[in-house]
């Protein structure tokens, strides 16, 4: 057979096959809804994009500094209108408990926990409304239930931030 | 020197006839030749283009949707491998074969922005690193596989760096990492692309060499207790790796002309003696000792070079000897108050190194080779 073909076509099916993933992973499983607080740098490979700190409301998440993996379980909460953590622990005594499908993987890096979901890209267009997160913002998380997550999109309030953004810079254009 | 002017010289020293002359520089016409030049602006070219793509990407224009900026770029995608699939080899090719390569890259880049995925840098070129190697491996020039080593020791940098600050395990695995490249790129010759081993050589060579070289002078001359606390099994891969690379280099007697092979492997030895034992002990203050183990594997490259025939690289590590020599000198009377003439005579050294180093540098070439 062709080696360039092969060269080519192999790449290529590597990335459709990680797109289809992404995109399953992005469709399926249950979703979360977290409360979000951050600011703004920018990826050079990718572009703008927000960085925030997820507000899991539970004090003794990562309270050990310590870079172990370390799991949360999640529950609805209808006075806040948001997903809250109500255990946080080593992901070994998750069968334990009962969390259900609504769990996040991570570990702590410092007091900080992290489960790869801590970015949301914007157009570039947006840079200049969004400098830094909304206040009252949140974000929806897909699981899967096996911890892994996935952001799907940003909401301020009960808006998409791209339409908060594209109102707030449409405001700019047109004061009246 | 152009091979008309030889010929003519060759001519004119009664060496050839006219007509051997004539028919040589009728064949020199005739044969294809390889312009580095135009594969350098070539290479920039499609560099300058494909960075203007991830830069329409890192835009992240929100006039497309997410279906249309996939379905956009797999088409874009599959143009640019058709046309890889159907090109002759030539700059044309190693064109298309970069650009392919690199909008890889840009893939990578879109995809975690269209999903918003967390990196930590190296993760996704890595990814790219994998996704690029058979395209690099059919490249017909340097110029394809210059870039893929520029991407390997990038991510391997980023991924040493750590988070937040240099992990010293991963330093002396990215240490061996470089090692196990060039004993890689002579124990596959002949199997993968020859442009692929040459351009390891040459990035193993500059980052040990070159980086290596400049971050061992000050960690010698500066010893700090935050580098050595390198774990067992990493630094017997680091000590590893170099001995095995220098063994590997000089038992190369048919890559390499008489006596260069050994003078090589030792060079590789010599950078290990400079790179590594900043990571391994407790090093005390000694300038010195540090300018010993920076003179010594530079030593040996330019006696490596001077063997093998290669002049340009004798000339520049003869340079960098120099040029580091002249640096004790300044470090030396940098302190006295009367720099003044310290620098005049300092000055007339130099020049006096240089005039020497042009008028004899062919005599200290040919002396190395017989002594050896």
């Amino acid at each position: 057979m062709n080696r360039t073909l092969v060269a080519v076509v192999v790449p290529i099916l590597v990335l459709v096959l990680w797109v289809a993933k992404l995109q399953l992973g992005a469709t399926t499983g249950a979703e979360v809804t977290l409360s979000i607080t951050g600011y703004d740098p920018r990826d050079l490979l990718a572009g703008h994009y927000l960085r925030y700190r997820v507000s899991y409301d539970l004090e003794t998440l990562c309270a050990k500094a310590s870079k172990e993996p370390t799991c949360v379980c999640l529950e609805y909460s209808s006075d806040a209108q948001r997903h809250q953590a109500t255990w946080a622990g080593s992901c070994e005594e998750l069968s334990s408990k009962s969390c259900g499908p609504l769990f996040l993987r991570g570990v702590c890096d410092e007091s900080r926990f992290v489960a790869g979901i801590e970015r949301y890209y914007i157009p570039e267009a947006y840079s200049e409304v969004l400098a830094t997160v909304p206040g009252d913002a949140s974000i929806r998380v897909k699981l899967d239930g096996d911890g892994s997550s996935q952001v799907t999109a940003m909401y301020v309030g009960a808006e998409r931030v791209e339409d908060y953004a594209q109102r707030l810079l449409s405001a700019r254009k047109d004061p009246e | 020197m152009r091979i008309e002017k030889q010929v003519e010289a060759w001519v004119a020293a009664s060496l050839i006839e006219p007509a051997q002359g004539e028919a040589i520089v009728r064949f020199e016409a005739q044969s294809p030749r390889r312009s580095w030049a135009m594969y350098s602006v070539v290479g920039l070219g499609v560099l300058t283009m494909m960075s203007g793509v991830l830069s329409i990407i890192a835009a992240n224009w929100e006039d497309f949707s997410q279906a249309g900026k996939l379905v956009g770029y797999f088409l874009l995608l599959s143009l640019l491998g058709g046309l890889c699939v159907k090109s002759r080899p030539g700059v044309a090719r190693e064109a298309l074969l970069l650009a392919f390569a690199l909008l890889l890259l840009c893939g990578i880049g879109l995809v975690g922005a269209l999903y918003h995925l967390e990196s930590d840098g190296w993760t996704g070129i890595a990814f790219w690193l994998l996704l690029a190697l058979p395209v690099t491996l059919l490249a017909d020039s340097i110029l394809l596989p210059n870039i893929w080593f520029a991407g390997f020791y990038g991510a391997l940098a980023l991924w040493a760096i750590g988070s937040s600050e240099p992990e010293m395990d991963r330093v002396m695995w990215s240490i061996a990492a470089m090692y196990g490249t060039l004993i890689g790129s002579f124990a596959l010759a002949g199997s993968v692309s020859v442009y692929l081993l040459r351009a390891a050589r040459s990035w193993a060579v500059l980052m040990g060499l070159g980086m290596g070289g400049a971050f061992a002078s000050i960690a010698w001359q500066h010893p700090t207790d935050k580098l050595h606390h390198t774990s067992a099994l990493p630094s017997v891969a680091g000590v590893g790796a170099c001995v095995l690379a220098a063994i590997v280099i000089a038992s190369q007697g048919k890559h390499f002309p008489r006596g260069a092979a050994k003078l090589a492997g030792l060079a590789v030895l010599l950078s290990g003696l400079m790179i590594l034992p900043p990571f391994l002990v407790d090093l005390p203050y000694n300038r010195p000792l540090a300018c010993l183990v920076f003179l010594l594997p530079w030593s040996a490259v330019a006696a490596a070079a001077a063997t093998a025939d290669r002049k340009r690289l004798f000339d520049f590590a003869i340079f960098i000897v120099g040029a580091r020599l002249v640096g004790i000198y300044f470090e030396v009377i940098g302190s006295l108050a009367a720099t003044g003439i310290g620098l005049i005579f300092s000055g007339a050294l130099i020049l006096t190194a240089v005039y020497a180093w042009h008028r004899f540098r062919a005599r200290l070439a040919a002396f190395i080779r017989e002594r050896l």
